[in-house]
């Protein structure tokens, strides 16, 4: 079998194993908590994992009657997501639906739901967006460290260099 | 594909991990083990070839929806699997250096530096696990404990069980290699509980106890697996102590049979243990056991064995009837029958009646489950 169909086999078998979906991690806390009913508007929805949160695949919030809000920005701290939803969700009873990636590597599919109910019809939302709060239109407000930082790498190769050169001399003295 | 490799990425660490410990123990507290080098190389060289595979597992996820160069370069560089990785090639690069330039065999100073180099990349395995995921530093601590005790004793059993060419200083070989087994089994289950606590933890209902998650897990893949794992330690440590401790063996035999058959029988569960470890690792862990049953389906194992339907919220509750308690009967009776060929040096008999014990008390169980 030529060289190259072998790696296309190789390479088609390690990709298709990626079918097993699994979710490995847990909402720890939300904000709205999960099955709670709260009376202003969402601007921002909070949700903590139980495990550092290396990418957000999707994030959205369905409402009862099947229609999909995606956020307009979301940014991730650590365990922590904040989604900025723009226009603000109003009265109903949302599924919020995210997938993400955990610590260990491992897709996340998980869920949690809450309703709104407005208080009164004079509906004041009590998440009125300050203007410094609102980010820009552009969808990716995720933080940025996707970019190669190449100084580890350096210093890794530096240090592999040194811990050979010194086994070398010390292989030297022994065998004298 | 994951597991295959997992798989694969535990019995080069053992291979390492028993070739290197060979070499540093004297030749006269050992059978005549050959270790070829270049299989040493191959298991350094395999170690961090293996171990991307689950990094490219996780440039496919991500591709669905974005371009794979940028998801390769945020995984290589933010993500903890790609930082443990990295160390990992670090790691085994030096290894290599050195088992290349030196010969290992001859100089123990050297070969002990190695088993720290390998100890280094158990501990950048147990980083990229699940326990160490969710935990500040205890799951990677117990998960890397439990690791290290698997590598040095399975390794040390698989290069002596397929290495050596003899049986001579059996009885200096036992002498420390049984004690050392037992301080392993002991690390191994004490870490190993730890780890499990930490990976059974139910988010569901916080007050749950590891013997409650435990049984629930069974609905699902994860648990299942998990079960089918300890099981097969019941023959591993049976056959372990009867090696270690019981059996006489002459000290002149030449034959290669009896007891190596054994160890090799031994082995040989602890390579279908890794094969459980492997599958369980790319499972959902039962934290949210009821979501899991709704999102992914119960396990199809439990599901063809349990009678009604499998309701997401159900409980596992144990109630062993007649039929179990027959199993359970039965299964000792292969237990006992198991013992018996090995002291008439049946050892194929042996096999067969470990084989046979292990479904016959998996069913035990799974016919009390309620």
């Amino acid at each position: 079998m030529p060289k190259h169909k072998i790696m296309i086999l190789v390479m088609s078998l390690l990709f298709t194993s990626a079918a097993y979906a699994s979710a490995h991690s847990a909402i720890l806390s939300s904000t709205p908590k999960d099955d709670s009913v709260v009376s202003s508007r969402i601007e921002t929805v909070k949700v903590t994992f139980n495990t550092k949160i290396e990418k957000i695949i999707k994030i959205s919030a369905k409402n009862e009657a099947g229609e999909i809000n995606e956020p307009d920005s979301f940014s991730i701290d650590n365990k922590t997501l904040t989604a900025r939803f723009s226009p603000l969700l109003e009265k109903g009873s949302y599924l919020v639906q995210i997938t993400l990636i955990g610590a260990d590597g491992h897709k996340i599919e998980t869920a949690f739901s809450f309703a709104i109910e407005p208080a009164n019809d004079d509906y004041v939302s009590a998440n009125q967006p300050s203007q410094s709060q609102i980010s820009s239109p552009s969808i990716q407000a995720e933080v940025d460290n996707s970019r190669p930082k190449s100084g580890p790498i350096l210093w890794g190769i530096a240090t592999i260099a040194v811990a050979a050169l010194i086994l070398v001399f010390v292989s030297r003295r022994r065998s004298k | 594909m994951v597991m295959v490799t997992e798989f694969l990425l535990y019995v080069s660490f053992a291979l390492l991990m028993g070739g290197l410990i060979i070499w540093i123990v004297p030749e006269g507290t050992r059978p005549r083990v050959i270790v070829p080098k270049k299989l040493l190389l191959c298991c350094t060289v395999l170690i961090p070839v293996l171990s991307f595979a689950p990094l490219l597992n996780v440039v496919y996820v991500l591709s669905e929806d974005m371009d794979y160069w940028v998801n390769f370069r945020s995984i290589l560089f933010t993500f903890e699997i790609g930082k443990s990785w990295w160390f990992t090639v670090a790691i085994s690069a030096l290894l290599f250096i050195l088992l290349y330039t030196f010969d290992l065999q001859k100089n123990s100073y050297l070969a002990k530096i190695g088993v720290v180099f390998v100890v280094f990349m158990v501990f950048a395995v147990g980083k990229a696990g699940h326990a160490a995921s969710i935990t500040q530093w205890f799951g990677f601590a117990v998960h890397s404990a439990h690791f290290v005790g698997v590598t040095i004793w399975s390794g040390v059993l698989m290069t002596v069980a397929w290495f050596s060419k003899d049986l001579q200083n059996w009885t200096s070989f036992l002498k420390w290699f049984a004690p050392l087994s037992v301080v392993c089994a002991l690390i191994i289950i004490t870490a190993g509980y730890f780890t499990m606590e930490i990976d059974l933890q139910s988010y569901e209902d916080f007050n749950a106890s590891v013997w409650t998650q435990y049984k629930n897990s069974w609905m699902i893949n994860y648990g299942q697996a998990l079960l089918i794992k300890h099981l097969l330690y019941i023959p591993v440590l049976l056959f372990g102590l009867l090696n270690g401790f019981l059996l006489k063996v002459r000290q002149d035999a030449n034959s290669l049979n009896f007891p190596m058959s054994l160890i090799r029988i031994e082995s040989g569960f602890v390579l279908f243990m890794f094969g459980a470890t492997a599958f369980m690792g790319q499972q959902t862990p039962p934290h949210q056991i009821a979501q899991t049953i709704q999102i992914l389906g119960p396990s199809p194992l439990f599901d063809a064995l349990y009678s009604s339907r499998i309701q997401p919220d159900m409980a596992v509750i144990l109630n062993f009837q007649v039929m179990s308690f027959l199993l359970f009967l039965l299964s000792l009776l292969f237990l006992g029958l198991c013992v018996l060929s090995i002291w008439k040096k049946r050892q194929l008999l042996s096999l067969l009646f470990s084989i046979l014990f292990l479904p016959t008390l998996y069913l035990g169980i799974m016919l009390g489950v309620n």
